[in-house]
């Protein structure tokens, strides 16, 4: 299944029903479809807010497939280089009145998925987000 | 995303349903903006029936957990869906919860 963003309205909420109806049909479990679609509202939000200069025209492809027993969703953008994956972890336990408001979108997907890839090629950044289907192993 | 809100003096209670994804916390933000207008004193974010959680949500309650707190007043969170809790729990905002009695 792949879907196309460019900033059009109404795409994100059209993007979450495809999700749903992808889920729905390969039987993902409810809490892997939850895990999901956080994680991938928090990376679209990122690339649309900091991946394309002003004016420059937002462009990405989310792949969503099912493979050795896992989720999987792979985002390809053509924004500026970056890789999340080398962003700092967030201090949680760092009190309310001093808590920054940063940083809280990537620790979701951190907390969220199973495993995150990143790779760079032909001016496109490629993030993967792998979520295992069952119970994860003790 | 639904916002129904209650207001009883300076107490102001919005019972917030649905996806809280980016717009919805748009709008959740424009409800606590107003209020604080009106003069709240003390705000509760009821969110039993929200559905989805996300970042921004966090955001914007963190935001005005704050400007609440620089005026005197407060801002709460009450009764959480299990999905809301999972959130607020993950990223550091229990304290945010009001007690349960």
């Amino acid at each position: 299944m792949e879907f196309t963003l460019t900033g059009r309205p109404g795409e994100r909420a059209q993007f979450v029903e495809v999700l749903e109806a992808f889920c729905r049909a390969n039987s993902v479990p409810d809490s892997v479809r939850h895990a999901a679609d956080l994680a991938l509202e928090e990376h679209l939000t990122n690339i649309f807010s900091y991946a394309f200069e002003p004016g420059r025209p937002p462009f990405m492809v989310v792949k969503l497939s099912i493979r050795d027993g896992k989720f999987s969703a792979e985002v390809t953008d053509t924004g500026i280089p970056f890789d999340s994956r080398q962003v700092p972890p967030v201090d949680t336990s760092i009190p309310l009145e001093l808590k920054p408001v940063g940083g809280l979108g990537l620790h979701l997907i951190r907390e969220s998925m199973d495993e995150l890839y990143y790779e760079r090629t032909d001016g496109k950044n490629i993030f993967t987000m792998e979520k295992r289907l069952g119970e994860s192993p003790a | 995303m639904l916002i129904q809100k209650t207001a009883l003096a300076d107490s102001h209670e919005f019972a917030v349903s649905g996806r809280v994804d980016g717009e919805g916390a748009n709008q959740l933000e424009i409800a606590l903006l107003n209020a604080i207008s009106a003069g709240a004193k003390r705000i509760t974010v009821e969110m039993s029936g929200v559905t989805f959680l996300c970042s921004a949500g966090l955001r914007a309650l963190l935001q005005y957990w704050r400007q609440m707190q620089n005026k005197g007043g407060s801002l709460h969170v009450a009764s959480p869906s299990a999905e809301a809790l999972t959130l607020l729990n993950t990223s550091g905002f229990k304290s945010m919860l009001i007690e349960a009695v």
